[in-house]
């Protein structure tokens, strides 16, 4: 079988404090792979570590933080070895990403076209016309209405859907081989939403992209992804194909945040909750992270901390009732 | 019975500026003839995207707005007659939990002062051992230990403190509590917590809600009766079953459809509707849907059709009232 697209190995983030006293374990020996074309959905609460493990991907962290351990190897180079200035011949042209506030993510004081067209003239060095010309069929190719006319316009003229779909424009502009999404549904209408996942979906189709979904809703992960990883407290508890996710979660995490949806149709009984709440990134607890709020611990839980395990093909579990 | 709360008609307009160099004056239509009855002990969930005056129509029951037209019955009684005393106790009965509860507490307050608050501005007689009873009460209503009053809302986490802004809501012993977004701040853990407990507080103490989420499932799970709202208009309602399962009218088609899914398997038809919701301040003519609509009739554009019973629930379409289309043509 050929090399997967992206290879993560052990990676470790830590969040260090000015005078190096507090560590932040945010992300821990995260490991996972990705195909071409394949979508994997990176489930997590607050303070799992997903929006840090997205950005140690693309090497976007803050000064305080720190790759300490593992590898990435993308298109069979390892990214975190590489120098800066190599990555900014990596990111926005093979890797792009979509966050989750639009209007964060677009420049107020210059207009759609720019905004589109910079990434070309950056990456490819196309003219200033011939770069114009392909933000006009960029936007097309994400389903703005009057694309000619919308490139003059500046992100405030454009609703909160639209805008995302520039951002989408923008991502894969210089045809990327992985796009990389951090909620980027949540500040959308439901049937703007709906509007913006279904194009994801055709844009992914056309190119071949890889995609990873960063959300916290289970949802968005049923009706777009192929493969799940489930992090708490910094680490992967759970991963696999998304349908075995779904009939047969092993981790009692992803068993408990899969039963306290509610689902449309279904009879109004009590939803399974999940007692307590995630722990402090910044104080975890011994053993197990899970095991304070765990409905099936054991007395090895506190102290010891699980290893993944292989629970089914393709399917692995960070727990003692399957170690 | 007499329901808890009636509105009839509700209208509310916010006018807007004219322009530097005139022009005609303009209004957002936020709510635009809305009618809804919420029973005691029941939920009533408002459905629809931003725009859609769900959150203007919880601000008329909160009496944080005056209507433009159409009234509030509370009681049976109209809250446009009511004296500045009958008011105050109409104030006391309904109360409101808000999305954010960052947002809703004072941070500079110990949890037992926010608390107390409401009793202590309303209820000058009470002595402070009677405050401190109820304290303890609405506390173990919540799910908070008694000594949670001595600390900061900082103390706590978000699924916390949403527990302490109920609390607040319920020191007066309300009749209806008015929850916009009670839970979309909240972790995904955290929020079957919070949705449990609100309805525990519902069975035990008889309370009605209007529940207002764009989680359309959680809206589903927590209501009785589901109205849908689009520009200003309720376009269906009817029993919550009944809506989310068989809806009729295809812009509730759409929104459920667009709802995520519980499971990879489960396949809807999938309806994307095309462009966005139009602007309030000038809704298109006929039905307010018609610019999206999949199933656009020529005399949609001309005349709005009116709510009329279609299998057991009540929709605004005319693909379910032919008589209305021939009045109309």
């Amino acid at each position: 079988m050929a090399e997967p697209l992206l290879d993560v190995r052990g990676l470790t983030t830590h969040y260090v404090s000015a005078r190096g006293t507090r560590v932040t374990r945010a992300v821990q020996e995260v490991s996972f792979s990705l195909r071409d074309g394949e979508t994997l959905g990176v489930v997590g609460e607050s303070g799992s570590g997903k929006s840090t493990l997205a950005l140690s991907l693309l090497r976007l962290l803050p000064p305080a933080a720190r790759i300490v351990a593992g590898s990435v190897r993308f298109e069979g180079e390892d990214l975190v070895a590489k120098p800066e200035s190599e990555m900014r011949h990596i990111r926005g042209k093979r890797m792009a990403m979509i966050l989750q506030d639009p209007m964060a993510s677009l420049n107020p004081l210059f207009t759609i076209g720019d905004q589109v067209a910079e990434p070309l003239r950056v990456h490819e060095g196309t003219s200033r016309r011939g770069a114009w010309e392909r933000a006009r069929e960029l936007l097309g190719a994400v389903r703005i209405s009057a694309p000619n006319m919308r490139v003059r316009n500046y992100p405030h003229e454009l609703s909160g859907g639209m805008r995302q779909r520039i951002v989408g424009a923008i991502a894969i502009s210089c045809g990327p081989r992985l796009l990389i999404a951090d909620e980027p549904t949540t500040s959308l209408d439901v049937t703007i939403q709906a509007q913006y996942l279904s194009l994801l979906r055709e844009l992914q189709r056309a190119q071949r992209l890889a995609l990873i979904f960063i959300t916290h809703n289970l949802g968005i992960v049923a009706r777009m992804c192929d493969a799940v990883a489930v992090m708490y407290a910094g680490r992967v508890v759970e991963a696999g194909p998304v349908r075995q996710i779904f009939d047969a979660p092993r981790h009692p995490y992803t068993r408990a945040l899969i039963e306290s949806i509610p689902r449309l149709g279904e009879a109004n009984g009590r939803l399974t909750a999940i007692d307590g709440q995630p722990p402090d990134p910044a104080a975890l607890p011994e053993g197990c992270a899970f095991h304070p709020r765990c409905p099936v611990r054991l007395e090895k839980c506190a102290t010891e901390r699980p290893r993944d395990t292989a629970v089914g093909a393709g399917h692995r579990t960070a727990c003692w009732l399957h170690g | 019975m007499t329901p808890l709360l009636e509105a009839r008609g509700l209208v509310k307009h916010f006018p807007v500026r004219r322009g530097l160099f005139g022009g005609p004056d303009k209004a957002v239509r936020a709510v635009d003839d809305v009618s809804f009855v919420i029973e005691p002990g029941a939920t009533l969930g408002l459905v629809g995207e931003s725009g859609c005056g769900k959150t203007t129509t919880a601000k008329l029951v909160l009496l944080l707005e005056r209507p433009t037209a159409g009234e509030i019955r509370f009681d049976g009684e109209s809250l446009a007659t009511l004296d500045a005393e009958r008011l105050r106790r109409y104030r006391h009965s309904v109360q409101a939990v808000f999305q954010d509860p960052y947002a809703s507490l004072n941070p500079r307050m110990r949890v037992g002062a926010i608390i107390a608050e409401p009793l202590v501005t309303n209820e000058k007689q009470l002595s402070s051992a009677e405050v401190g009873e109820r304290l303890r009460k609405v506390l173990d209503l919540v799910g908070l230990p008694a000594r949670a009053a001595e600390l900061f809302p900082h103390e706590f986490s978000g699924g916390q403190r949403q527990r302490i802004a109920i609390a607040r809501a319920l020191t007066l012993s309300p009749r209806l509590i008015v929850l916009d977004e009670p839970v979309s701040a909240l972790d995904v853990s955290i929020r079957a917590q919070i949705l449990n407990l609100l309805k525990d507080l519902q069975r035990e103490l008889g309370l009605a809600y209007l529940f207002i989420a764009h989680d359309l499932a959680a809206v589903a799970h927590m209501s009785h009766v589901i109205a849908v709202m689009y520009l200003g208009r309720v376009v269906e309602t009817g029993a919550a079953r009944t809506v989310a399962t068989q809806p009729r009218h295809p812009y509730t088609k759409a929104l459920f459809a667009a709802a995520l899914p519980s499971h990879p398997d489960e396949s809807r038809d999938e309806v994307v509707l095309p462009g966005d919701v139009p602007s309030p301040l000038d809704p298109p003519s006929g039905c307010r849907f018609h610019t999206r609509c999949p199933q656009v009739m020529p005399h949609c554009s001309t005349t709005e059709p009116k709510l009329a019973c279609v299998d057991g629930r009540d929709v605004a379409c005319y693909l379910y009232d032919p008589a209305g289309v021939s009045k109309a043509g």
